[in-house]
């Protein structure tokens, strides 16, 4: 005999998570910090995947000896902490931290790959949705477009939106 | 029982001519009755199916144009609304149980669907692993609510899926290092279904989640199995070390949780198995030669010796499935232990003289033993499968 409270509880607590999933992503949108960040050319091969392009940036590759550093050593998998300098047009990493900064913007992310003084590093917006039939479009323009991401108080990012010459495609 | 039965037993005198016409009488009807509920469990699926192909197309080409907010909408409506429907007209009303099995898993798909589509909107990595988790999360309870096998199956398959999304995230390109790493990850997670399913039947409500999970586990453990009686499996195998070798406390102790259920199954015996201890002594056999594969991984030269142990064992498996499907009269695994053997002596023919293969002779060889050997094992198999099923006959009829 199946119960049908479980069952309705099950559709509500489906319901909820769903709704939660919403409401982080949203909060994020909403709340955080408008930052831009410029894309850098990949290979064009791996560029277009199905309906979402790839999107790489300066901030993807880090090289220790150019930014702040605590005198930490990053390993593969590590969270990491970098904070930008958000006063030009494009933000740039200045500090590169494994704890949360008390201050100032920073985008939280994690090492994918660590080579000598090189971070490769994922933040979780290299992916972006595109409707069907426009990904090769946005493929001729990547390395020229501008992206607008939110970033919250801990670190978390999310893509706004995709520029090309200051327009929201 | 069939009508082949029925004559014998007239032809015996075991029955008069009347009970004879009356049983076939019956059967035929029953047969009929049989057929109906196959082809209505057949059309139950397929518009299960069609609904569920429907709901994502008009979701999917009207996907740029909706609003964010009514995307969410119709997507936790469709889900929810074909669960509650599935429970209403499946197990509430008990109107159509296979159409409401059929649409309970069409809401569990869509639920995985629609936290996909969901990420999505937000631009969230399509194999993030966590979404993945979210949806097994969400699909377990289910298992456990509706005591359903496809549900079993299906979480079974999230759980892999989920597995694998870790993987790939780790491991850059799925070289032959990560499909190694998957094969000893495949091994351990059938022992622990099947360890895992057996506990399920402390509690009869459960018997046929019990069942799912442990089919589960045998068709994995057996697959494995199979891959490492070949030495060419064993071929690259030391590089594997450092990543299986990297935790040694947490190998030992997934290992020593598997070993721990399938202690409490031998002893307590949840499923009052006659076979209890061939079925528990044979999975702890598995699960210490793959832990001492594990730990012995980079001694190359020991490859040898546990090739030779996995053949055994293999050979070894089967049997013990011969044997616990003859006594239960289970046509599943005697079919499963067929299988294996009618593919296990044909790739070991292929393995043994893959250095004569260019000669016409060989193949000749080959195809008539390969033919003859079908079709012996199918009489074989034909023949156990109808003593099963005249014993049942036998047991209804006394009963």
């Amino acid at each position: 005999m199946v119960n049908k409270k479980f069952v309705i509880a099950l559709i509500i607590l489906w319901g909820v998570a769903l709704m939660g999933f919403v409401v982080f992503k949203q909060f994020t949108l909403q709340t955080g910090a408008e930052v831009r960040l410029k894309t850098v050319p990949v290979d064009p091969r791996d560029l277009f995947r199905g309906d979402y392009v790839i999107l790489r940036y300066d901030i993807n590759n880090i090289r220790l000896d150019s930014i702040l550093t605590e005198g930490e050593a990053f390993k593969k998998d590590d969270q990491i902490y970098l904070k930008l300098d958000t006063s030009s047009k494009y933000a740039r990493p200045i500090q590169i931290s494994k704890n949360v900064f008390d201050e100032g913007i920073f985008i939280s992310g994690t090492v994918a790959r660590s080579n000598d003084n090189r971070l490769n590093v994922k933040y979780g917006i290299e992916t972006y949705f595109v409707r069907q039939g426009t990904g090769k479009e946005i493929e001729r323009k990547i390395g020229k477009l501008d992206v607008i991401i939110a970033v919250d108080e801990r670190g978390k990012a999310l893509i706004k939106s995709l520029q090309y010459e200051d327009e929201v495609l | 029982m069939d009508d082949k039965q029925i004559k014998k037993w007239l032809a015996e005198g075991k029955i008069s001519e009347e009970q004879a016409s009356m049983m076939i009488a019956e059967n035929s009807a029953a047969e009929k009755e049989k057929s109906g509920n196959r082809f209505l469990s057949v059309i139950s699926v397929l518009g299960s199916i069609f609904l569920g192909i429907g709901i994502i197309w008009i979701i999917a080409s009207n996907w740029d144009g909706m609003p964010d907010l009514v995307k969410i909408i119709v997507l936790l409506g469709s889900t929810g609304g074909l669960i509650y429907l599935g429970y209403e007209i499946g197990f509430n009303n008990k109107n159509f149980p296979k159409t409401g099995h059929s649409l309970i898993l069409l809401g569990a798909i869509l639920f995985g669907s629609s936290i996909f589509l969901i990420a999505q909107i937000y631009n969230v990595e399509a194999n993030a692993s966590y979404l993945i988790f979210l949806w097994l999360i969400g699909v377990l309870p289910l298992v456990y609510i509706f005591q359903s096998q496809l549900i079993t199956f299906l979480s079974c398959i999230v759980f892999c899926l989920w597995f694998n999304s870790i993987l790939f995230e780790d491991f850059n390109n799925f070289d032959a290092q990560g499909i190694a790493f998957i094969t000893f990850f495949y091994q351990t997670f059938g022992l622990l279904l099947f360890s895992v399913g057996s506990l399920h039947y402390f509690l009869d409500k459960y018997a046929k989640v019990a069942r799912a999970y442990r089919l589960i586990g045998i068709y994995l453990v057996i697959c494995i199995l199979f891959v490492f009686t070949f030495q060419l499996s064993f071929e690259g195998l030391e590089e594997l070390s450092s990543e299986l070798t990297a935790n040694p406390i947490m190998i030992s102790v997934i290992y020593g949780l598997i070993a721990l259920l399938l202690g409490i199954n031998l002893k307590f015996n949840p499923s009052k198995s006659d076979t209890n201890v061939l079925e528990n002594a044979i999975a702890l056999t598995i699960l210490t030669i793959i832990f001492a594969l594990n730990m012995a991984i980079e001694f190359e030269q020991y490859y040898t010796v546990f090739w030779l142990l996995f053949n055994i064992i293999f050979v070894g498996l089967i049997i013990v499935l011969f044997r616990i499907g003859y006594n239960r009269r289970d046509m599943k695994l005697v079919n499963i232990a067929s299988i294996s053997t009618f593919f296990f002596l044909i790739f070991k023919f292929f393995d043994i003289f893959s250095n004569l293969l260019d000669n016409g002779i060989t193949w000749l060889v080959f195809g008539i033993l390969l033919l003859t050997g079908s079709i012996l094992f199918e009489k074989k198999r034909r023949k156990i499968r109808d003593s099963f099923n005249e014993e049942k006959a036998i047991n209804q009829t006394n009963g």
